[in-house]
């Protein structure tokens, strides 16, 4: 492809126009179309408005935004102005509970430093590139008029010498000589001037290691600026998993029963729910609160859900609780008989309908029995083998349930 | 004659320069990277350690005036929703168990419908089933949703006896978390700021 072709098809007369002002012609045009479109905010509040991001829009002022939010927004800063509110009441009872980067005009603090820092580091920047590229160019321009220069010094030194010779060959008299060489040497030391008046432009077009600090310099101090801006907005970040996300992580002993409760409430289908209804209602049950421990034990031994244990274990404290609370030997007996079918390893119910036997029906020998049985099976806890034990030898010596 | 290298040196100023706007362009990206995630949305709450907001709403269900100070004393959970709002709709239950099971507890519940129509929430909660220990709010102009700093729904505001903001989650929560919070507050704690998923700003944001 030609180089330049479309600004060679230009014609002379504007590619004789510079840069610079086809640049200020068009940032006139710019700044003519802007003062033009520009529409004056109709009142305070609109004003105001059309410096507050609407919250819920992508980058609109709440004076521009057609959203129901903006809207409401904007009756709020009116009815603040209307009460006599300050500018700065009118924002804070619209903005009072938003984080502050909703004001398009944000205030100069630590996090907002690089967007003010920013514009002026470019215009430094920019500047300081423009004159660097100003001087290269002067650096440039020099260097034909100095080639001239010098051209002229050794032709008006070739001319010198020809006089002289033509001097010694007396192919021209004295005084047509003289005036020549009068002539010859203004213009050599006119020329000379012309080229010691270039050299201080021309000695610090040089490599100059000053101007190279001074431009590190520049450039390190705003980088600098920059880092130190951007450490703010780091710093700045908010931690969004603190606080509720911690208890999370923590003991669930630590939940009370209504978190329990309201866990359970809302996940009724969820497969380990079983676990916890019956943790709460062991809760419960411990604390002697059969009636809030029933209707989980109860969910749990008719959970489909349910593992096994967790059946036998449930069926067996509504056994327990049948007869402990409300004298239902029969419907505990029946329970606890049903616990054992589901869970036959687990001697525990057949401990209780002994015990609810003994207390309940006044059954020794029928208790005594179910005791030997317990004790048959193998009961690892000594603390329960030495229970069951004691209560073997009472029902075997007849003695009446001590409940 | 000596060689004149100012040419030369233009271009290595111009080198120079063109570092700087490359070493300059880098930072500024590491600047501007750094915002991402940083929403204003997930900043945290000025409302937070600060007195409930003075409102008062009228009720969705039922008569009359309800203000945010009359729960004074209690410890009280305010849900920000909407009929057209689909996070609102997997938090719902959570909500309601919530509400049931802290009953006589010292916790209130309220329901505040925002950005909707009356008939649209009362649709809502007939569909899904109202708490009876939940009060539900209209907010009229969206007065209580811009007093307390609500970008979108759902969001979830806990407010201490004493009535000051201790805690905000923004998107749907579940049941652990709304008894978790309030067991925290319960315990003296304040539990901040979380953001659980997402959130919807207006009916037609998708």
């Amino acid at each position: 492809m030609a180089e330049g072709t479309i600004v060679e098809r230009l014609p002379a007369s504007i590619r004789a126009v510079p840069w610079s002002v086809l640049s200020i012609v068009a940032m006139a045009i710019a700044l003519v179309a802007l003062v033009s479109t520009y529409d004056p905010p109709a009142d305070a509040a609109e004003e105001i408005g059309s410096l507050i991001r609407c919250p819920v829009c992508q980058g609109v002022p709440i004076a521009d935004s057609p959203s129901p939010m903006a809207r409401d927004m904007m009756a709020i800063l009116r009815q603040s102005l209307d009460e006599g509110a300050t500018r700065q009441e009118a924002i804070e009872a619209v903005l009072g509970a938003y984080p502050g980067s909703l004001l398009l005009e944000p205030e100069v603090n630590a996090s907002t430093l690089a967007l003010w820092l920013i514009p002026v580091v470019a215009l430094v920047g920019g500047g300081g590139l423009v004159l660097t590229l100003r001087r290269g160019r002067r650096a440039s321009d020099v260097v034909p008029e100095r080639r001239e220069i010098e051209d002229r010094l050794a032709a008006v030194r070739a001319d010198l010498d020809e006089l002289a010779l033509q001097e010694a060959a007396g192919d021209i008299d004295q005084e047509a000589a003289h005036h020549l060489r009068a002539a010859y040497q203004t213009e050599f030391t006119e020329a000379q001037t012309a080229l010691a008046e270039l050299q201080p432009v021309a000695e610090p077009l040089a490599r100059s290691p000053r101007r190279v600090a001074i431009g590190a310099a520049v450039i390190v101090v705003a980088l600098a600026a920059i880092v130190v801006a951007a450490g703010a907005f780091l710093v700045d970040r908010p931690d969004t998993t603190s606080g509720v996300a911690g208890a999370l992580e923590g003991d669930p002993s630590d939940y009370s029963n209504e978190t329990l409760a309201a866990v359970i409430a809302a996940n009724q289908d969820h497969p380990q729910i079983d676990g916890m209804r019956l943790a709460l209602a062991e809760r419960h049950f411990a604390e002697g609160d059969y009636q809030s421990a029933f209707p989980y034990s109860l969910d749990v031994a008719s959970s489909d859900l349910a593992a096994r244990p967790q059946v036998a274990t449930a069926l067996t404290r509504l056994g327990w609780m049948a007869d402990d609370g409300n004298g239902e030997v029969d419907t505990a007996l029946d329970l606890l008989a049903q616990a054992r079918t589901v869970a036959p390893e687990d001697p525990f119910p057949l401990y209780l309908e002994g015990i609810v036997t003994w207390c309940g029906n006044d059954d020794a020998a029928a208790a005594a029995a179910a005791f030997r049985e317990v004790l048959a099976s193998g009961v690892e806890d000594a603390e329960v083998r030495r229970q069951v034990e004691g209560d073997l030898a009472a029902t075997e010596a007849g003695e009446a349930c001590p409940r | 004659m000596p060689p004149v290298r100012g040419g030369e040196k233009g271009i290595s100023g111009l080198k120079l320069a063109a570092w700087g706007v490359v070493a300059l362009t880098a930072v500024m990206a590491v600047v501007f990277a750094s915002r991402f995630g940083s929403d204003p949305a997930l900043s945290e709450s000025p409302l937070l350690g600060e007195p409930v907001p003075d409102v008062t709403l009228s009720r969705l269900v039922g008569e009359g005036e309800v203000a945010m100070d009359d729960y004074r004393g209690s410890i009280l959970v305010v849900n920000f929703f909407a009929s057209w709002c689909l996070e609102c709709r997997l938090e719902h239950d959570a909500l309601v168990a919530a509400s049931d099971s802290f009953t006589g507890a010292g916790v209130e519940f309220v329901g505040v419908a925002y950005q909707d129509e009356r008939r649209d929430s009362l649709e809502f909660l007939d569909e899904l089933g109202l708490s009876e220990s939940t009060d539900y709010l209209f907010d009229e102009g969206s007065r209580a949703a811009i007093a307390f700093g609500v970008f979108g729904i759902p969001e979830t505001y806990f407010i201490d006896p004493d009535g000051a903001v201790v805690g905000r989650i923004i998107g749907p929560t579940d049941a652990l978390t709304l008894g978790s919070t309030i067991d925290a507050i319960r315990r003296g704690e304040t539990p901040g700021q979380q953001r659980l998923g997402n959130t919807r700003s207006s009916p037609g944001d998708a």
